[in-house]
């Protein structure tokens, strides 16, 4: 018998209490007694017990009462009935109020043994059946919170993700996928993907990818697919579902917005191109002028050769000169400006400038005003690429100008900036290049500005260098008037 | 010098027109324009047996414009065109006269940079000196 299992006995006569206890203790059972209800019920509030054995037939309270007790317990407990009246009615009645069996008095100690042991049997399955149900309800309560996780998690992805069965019907599809494919959720759940992706090349390839042989079952297809109307594209990875490697169960779609990344892609293929004409078209008329003099036109012209030589240096000075301002937008795009940032007074960056453009600006007879106040607020500036912005914004001011005309600088300051402005009388922007010109490569093209040497980067590397000082660059023109830069250097407090 | 063929230059690049006309002028009268508007006002007010034109110009004026307004005009679409083109750096486009001259509208096609030797030759191939 399971030893060690705890025994309740209520019985008002002493002589069956203390014969059971004697019978069951030598079985290795913990045997306790009670001579009336009352005390039977306080002990089973102050003991789990596995098998309680009831007279029917009690003062106070009446075994059936220490069944219906025992039964609200709810404890998997197992009551054996004892009763001197073995009749049929008694032993029914207390089996409906939850008795497991009972025993008719007189009884002999191997009829009390054999009850007890199917008690105790009992009590064990009863154990190990709530045992099993807690488990399961356990595992229940978990499976759910995990799906209600995966669901969640499957919801909030960056990434669209539908499966589908192997019949090709939607199983599952995020709140992304159906934004990027535009797919109202209500109605398409458990329907076949046909016309319901609103992507023809999507659902072909997923029909495509269900019917693929055994063998070829693990592979992972990718596609790019394009949504026109909002000028969107996403990859698409499908992926089968199979259960050991071998049977597709289904598809596994994730969409994934590629659109930015494309955008660069070309950005940067756009950019390789042009860069790629810019030098080869100086190279294309050194060629040329090279030719026309190794084809012996001018053997008899030294004039004209030397006057084509010096044109073909000047095209290749032009060359190292667009070099050097790549290398120069390379190094600003790697974030080489801001590593040698030091408070530093502009007024000092401008006297350095205008001092070395002066003779230029003698020899077009152009005049500079310059208003440089004193004690001006510092501000971070990386000096030998600040002397460079001002080079080119002055540079152009010189290169554009009238014959006889005049450069304006000025120094101001404002509640969070230093603000220098650089003005010319020059020819002036068209409106219609005016939002071009800070564009890498852009160069003004008309009769004003025909013959005027430059690489199309002097003001595109000046921007992002002032960009890269947390400033910014504003431009006003007027065609054939003037133009004049204003540069905002954030003043440091 | 009387009956001198006439060739005009299209080109946005004074050097490039100028290498053309250095390889033309021995044997033609050269003029230039900058841009399609240019040579269009240039080939209603004159007389022109040749059209050397870049195809790559500024933006929103390509050769092919000029080429095609060229053809639309029943004064001009007898005229031959030449058409120099760098297109195949800038865009990875390579142009043969012998699949796209239908379309392209243009009698011959020499890639950037101009070789004079070259360019002569076809002038000469297609008017005659």
């Amino acid at each position: 018998m399971t030893q060690n299992a705890n025994i309740l006995v209520i019985d008002d006569e002493q002589v069956i209490c203390i014969s059971c206890q004697q019978t069951l203790e030598k079985e290795g059972l913990n045997v306790d007694c009670a001579e009336n209800g009352v005390i039977g019920l306080a002990k089973l509030q102050d003991k789990t017990y596995d098998v309680v054995l009831t007279d029917l037939m009690m003062p106070q309270i009446s075994g059936m009462e220490i069944l219906d007790a025992i039964r609200k317990m709810n404890q998997n407990i197992v009551a054996i009935v004892i009763t001197g009246y073995a009749t049929i009615e008694s032993a029914v009645e207390a089996v409906k109020k939850g008795a497991y069996d009972y025993l008719s008095k007189p009884f002999t100690p191997d009829e009390l043994r054999r009850v007890v042991r199917k008690a105790l049997e009992r009590r064990k399955l009863l154990l190990e059946t709530e045992q099993l149900r807690k488990e399961r309800e356990q595992n229940l309560l978990e499976l759910a919170k995990e799906r209600s996780q995966t669901a969640t998690i499957i919801n909030c992805m960056a990434e669209g993700v539908i499966v589908t069965n192997r019949e090709a019907r939607l199983v599952l599809i995020n709140s992304l996928a159906e934004k990027m494919l535009h797919i109202q959720k209500n109605y398409v759940i458990g329907k076949p993907v046909l016309q319901l992706l609103n992507n023809r090349e999507l659902e072909n390839i997923i029909y495509k990818t269900l019917k693929v042989k055994k063998s070829t079952s693990t592979i992972t297809r990718r596609k790019i697919i394009f949504d026109k109307k909002e000028g969107r594209i996403y990859q698409a990875v499908i992926a089968p579902i199979s259960d050991d490697q071998v049977h597709i169960l289904g598809l596994v779609t994730i969409l994934r917005d590629i659109s930015q990344e494309k955008k660069i892609e070309k950005t940067k293929e756009e950019f390789v191109h042009t860069v790629t004409h810019e030098l080869n078209a100086p190279l294309g008329i050194i060629q040329g002028y090279l030719d026309l003099i190794l084809d012996g036109k001018f053997l008899n012209n030294v004039d004209k050769q030397n006057e084509l030589i010096k044109k073909s240096r000047d095209k290749a000075s032009d060359l190292t000169r667009l070099i050097k301002d790549l290398l120069n937008i390379f190094e600003i795009e790697a974030g080489k400006v801001a590593q040698e940032m030091r408070p530093t007074v502009i007024s000092t960056i401008l006297v350095d400038v205008v001092d070395f453009m002066k003779s230029e600006a003698i020899r077009k007879n152009l005049t500079f005003f310059t208003q440089i106040p004193e004690n001006l607020p510092q501000v971070m500036a990386d000096k030998k690429y600040l002397n460079r912005v001002f080079t080119n914004l002055i540079g152009n001011a010189i290169k554009y100008n009238k014959p006889n005309g005049e450069i304006k600088i000025k120094v101001e300051t404002d509640d969070l900036y230093v603000v220098i402005t650089i003005a010319d009388t020059g020819i002036g922007i068209k409106k219609q290049d005016q939002n071009k010109i800070f564009e890498e490569f852009y160069r003004v093209k008309n009769e004003k500005t025909r013959g005027t040497p430059g690489t199309g980067l002097g003001l595109s590397i000046a921007k992002k260098i002032i960009e890269s000082h947390s400033g910014y660059i504003e431009m006003e023109s007027e065609w054939e008037v003037g133009t004049t830069f204003k540069v905002y250097l954030p003043k440091l407090t | 010098m009387e009956n001198r063929k006439k060739i005009l230059i299209v080109d946005d690049d004074e050097a490039s027109i100028e290498i053309s006309k250095l390889a033309l002028e021995d044997f033609y009268d050269i003029d230039a324009a900058f841009n399609s508007e240019e040579a269009m006002e240039k080939l209603k007010s004159g007389h022109f047996d040749l059209v050397v034109l870049d195809l790559m110009m500024e933006e929103r004026d390509s050769g092919f414009t000029l080429a095609y307004a060229m053809k639309e005009d029943s004064a001009l679409k007898d005229v031959p065109i030449i058409m120099l083109t760098s297109a195949p750096e800038k865009t990875g486009f390579h142009f043969d006269i012998s699949t796209d001259k239908d379309w392209l509208k243009v009698d011959e096609f020499l890639e950037k940079p101009i070789k004079a030797t070259e360019l002569l030759a076809n002038v000469k191939k297609i008017i005659g000196a």
